[in-house]
């Protein structure tokens, strides 16, 4: 398949994708920089050149950075109401804790090591703001069933596109490991500011974007996959529309 | 020699694991989870009641699917707790005894399932992938809950081991069918995974399984099989069978079938509705959030703070299927592929947006991912290097396993499991004279209903309930599915209170804060007589005494 034909096949999953119309309506100028974005890295697993590289990561880094700045931020060991009360519980919940050392009792304070260090709220933190982003419910089924407490939850790609996602994942070259790797680096950053966007996690749009068109680079190389696919895709489509708007 | 060396040391750490995971499963038992679930109640009373009398509380004799509380459920796990209740007697020890029997034997059977797999290329791996499955939280949970799931857990197992040393001894096939059949008295789900799996294993492995030669064993395991299952057949018309439709998610189906119908006709909608539906329960079952970071969200089945499986095991679990994706021409590989998208099938069919109870059976397939992300790891790191790695989780995933199962869930889950029902029974022995009206309202949560968890801790004797029920129920037994937890034995009554009549007699009225209100004990002029508190002191239940004499 020729490249154009391939950026064609990118084409048709970003414009299929609910996610950028949304993050076009919130910000023209950051829905121009994902797309950008999407294109230079879908090039550079294409091609390996190193120029469309260096055009990903001089997109790549304003769009990370539009990741932190539109997210509402809290300290991470920042704890609210709830989970002091929480807190304050469990620290009771834990017997004394001592070890005799040459005829010296040493008391151990697990509680406070476990339930209120920084290091362990971190922890705990860090676990759910990363849990969160790494769900594919959330991108493929706007984190149907187990939707969040007081987030507004959309679906960001028709579900339909998981399977081609999973493929285009188990397709990924180790030459392509670089792109992929920075791809998905806003989890990091995501796991420290968590996810607290109006539209999401959109800095990992190129990376899901690329990745589910690597996945139907086999699909659409075969006419009867493309056929029953296409038809396939449209009613999905329409059900995801359907959810959206009713 | 060096063969022959290695295979005494992997039965000495295969020992050791399973002393571990006797000590883990073992440990406060009878105190931890703090009380019984309903459930274990009525499946330790019910064992209780049939080793005693011949007959369950319904007063049937040795029935074929157990009625308790309604639920028809298959019963081996009763059968087989009848031995251990006449042992150690009617405690919760002895109720959880058989499960936690299981899940020792199961870490045998995983074991043996790990090391029978081609792909497996390093040698310390079973070992390994089995120490982690044995530690691991939802082997742990299970291992100690008193009632069928465990149970399942190993037979399902069990048929998996048997399926895999089939393709090598065919004579075992006459073993192996009818193992795989009586498995569906072990719980609701394996009704459906049971015959998925015998389909299933013979498609898949049909150049070894389906010769000429094989035919003999295969009729004989089928026929076999067939004869287990007369009592199934014998039930199999009745609404018993049918009793679980209920959990399907037909309505969330049909309202969101409405929406997609502005755009689509019904006859595609639906179809639509339910697809988005039920893959989206599947994949949530394999998304990694729902694994090892978030537990599910009925309290009665996890433990505060820590999912099913530990944070760090996302990295094996990813490798592992990578690396299965990469040999998945191999059939042994299609067959965990086959595992690992039928056992999660019978709860994405039913509404709870994520069961741990209903898809027990994903731990095998998920354990054996992990094995071979395990491997992969071991096989690529230095042993100096993985080794003191592997420690240090290991280390830290028991920390959080105690914090959260030892600490945590006693402290914070004490209403879940029916604590105050253990105090109050203490109260009621020592008041054996007085009357005592326990509040059941009309929409009672399973964690309050109360006769059941009565009658085990007080050990009633079983004719008693037995004549307190409908004598209608024993005879249209699997038909007459309603259950009502208004019960009177003993100096017990379970109702919901009736102010009118209560206040005239001398009575002891038990209820929570909000079935005995402070106002209602002003005007009636009631006297407290207990306070029953879990460990962060909430109220749980009150007792008043009743003052015909005084009340207004």
């Amino acid at each position: 398949m020729l490249v154009f034909k391939k950026l064609l096949l990118l084409g048709f999953v970003l414009i299929s994708s609910l996610w950028i119309w949304k993050i076009f309506n919130f910000n023209f100028l950051l829905g121009s920089v994902v797309v950008l974005t999407s294109i230079f890295l879908w090039l550079g697993l294409l091609t390996s050149k190193n120029s469309y590289y260096y055009l990903y990561v001089l997109f790549f880094i304003p769009l990370v950075f539009f990741q932190w700045k539109t997210s509402f931020k809290t300290p991470i060991t920042y704890l609210n109401e709830n989970e002091k009360l929480i807190q304050r519980i469990r620290l009771n919940a834990y017997p004394p804790f001592s070890l005799k050392i040459g005829g010296k009792t040493i008391w151990i304070p697990i509680a406070h090591w476990l339930e209120q260090r920084k290091e362990a709220i971190l922890f705990y933190k860090l676990e759910e703001n990363f849990s969160e982003v790494v769900d594919p419910n959330l991108y493929f089924f706007a984190n149907h069933p187990r939707e969040r407490v007081g987030v507004v939850e959309f679906e960001k790609f028709p579900y339909i596109l998981l399977p081609t996602f999973l493929l285009g994942i188990f397709s990924i070259k180790k030459r392509n490991l670089k792109y992929i790797l920075l791809g998905l680096s806003p989890i990091i950053l995501i796991s420290f500011i968590g996810n607290s966007n109006p539209i999401g996690p959109f800095a990992l749009f190129p990376f899901f974007a690329t990745v589910i068109s690597l996945g139907l680079l086999p699909i659409f190389s075969k006419k009867i996959f493309l056929v029953t696919g296409l038809v396939a895709f449209v009613l999905v489509f329409i059900q995801v529309f359907a959810y959206a708007t009713y | 020699m060096r063969r022959i060396k290695f295979q005494t040391l992997e039965i000495f750490f295969l020992f050791a694991i399973v002393v571990l995971g006797t000590i883990l499963y073992l440990t406060k038992l009878g105190s931890i989870p703090p009380g019984l679930y309903v459930d274990e109640a009525a499946t330790g009373y019910n064992a209780y009641s049939l080793l005693k009398t011949g007959r369950d509380e319904y007063g049937k004799s040795f029935p074929i699917a157990m009625r308790l509380l309604g639920s028809y459920t298959p019963p081996l796990h009763i059968y087989l707790s009848i031995p251990i209740i006449a042992i150690f007697g009617l405690t919760i020890f002895s109720t959880r005894l058989l499960s936690a029997s299981c899940g020792i034997l199961a870490i045998v059977v995983v074991f043996l399932i790990i090391k029978d797999l081609k792909i497996i290329k390093s040698k310390f791996t079973p070992l390994v992938a089995t120490l982690l499955f044995a530690v691991t939280p939802w082997t742990l949970f299970f291992s100690r809950l008193g009632y069928e799931q465990n149970l399942a857990f190993l037979m399902f197992s069990l048929s998996v081991l048997l399926v895999q040393k089939s393709l090598k001894n065919p004579k075992l096939l006459m073993l192996t069918i009818p193992i795989i059949s009586l498995s569906t008295y072990s719980d609701w789900g394996q009704r459906l995974l049971a015959p998925l799996l015998f389909i299933g294993a013979l498609v898949l492995f049909r150049k070894k399984l389906l010769t000429r030669s094989n035919f003999r064993f295969l009729a004989i395991g089928m026929l076999l099989a067939l004869l287990i299952q007369i009592p199934n057949l014998i039930i199999a018309n009745t609404f018993s069978s049918l009793n679980k439709n209920e959990h399907f998610y037909s309505n969330t189906v049909l309202i969101q079938a409405q929406k997609i119908a502005h755009f689509l006709p019904l006859t595609i909608a639906v179809p639509l509705a339910f697809i988005r539906e039920f893959l989206s329960k599947l994949f949530t079952y394999l998304s990694p959030r729902s694994l090892f970071f978030l537990p599910d969200p009925d309290p009665q089945v996890s433990t505060p703070g820590l999912s099913v499986f530990y944070p760090w095991m996302i990295i094996p679990y990813l490798l592992g299927f990578y690396t299965l994706w990469k040999e998945r021409k191999d059939t042994s590989v299609r067959f965990i592929f086959f595992l690992l998208l039928m056992s999660p099938m019978p709860a994405a069919l039913t509404r709870e947006p994520f069961h741990t109870q209903r898809t027990l059976t994903l731990l095998l397939p998920l354990t054996l991912i992990i094995a071979c992300g395990v491997d992969r790891l071991i096989k690529n790191i230095r042993t100096l290097v993985w080794l003191p790695i592997l420690t240090a989780l290991l280390f830290m995933s028991l920390v959080m396993l105690w914090r959260s199962y030892f600490i945590l869930l006693p402290q914070e889950r004490a209403d879940v499991w029916g604590y105050k029902f253990i105090k109050l029974a203490e109260f009621i022995k020592t008041n054996p004279n007085k009357t005592f009206i326990i509040d059941q309202s009309e929409r009672t949560k399973p964690q309050d209903i109360a006769y059941i968890q009565l009658a085990l801790y007080l050990k009633l004797p079983p004719e008693k309930l037995q004549a307190d029920q409908d004598s209608q129920i024993a005879k249209d037994y699997y038909n007459k599915t309603d259950f009502s937890f208004v019960h009177k034995f003993a100096n017990i009554e379970t109702k919901k209170i009736d102010w009118g009549e209560t206040v005239w007699r001398d009575e002891i009225l038990v209820g929570d804060t909000a079935a005995v209100s402070d106002p209602e004990v002003k005007l009636h002029n009631l006297t407290q007589v207990f306070e029953i508190k879990d460990p962060n002191n909430q109220i749980l239940l009150r007792g008043f005494r009743t003052n015909p004499k005084g009340s207004k």
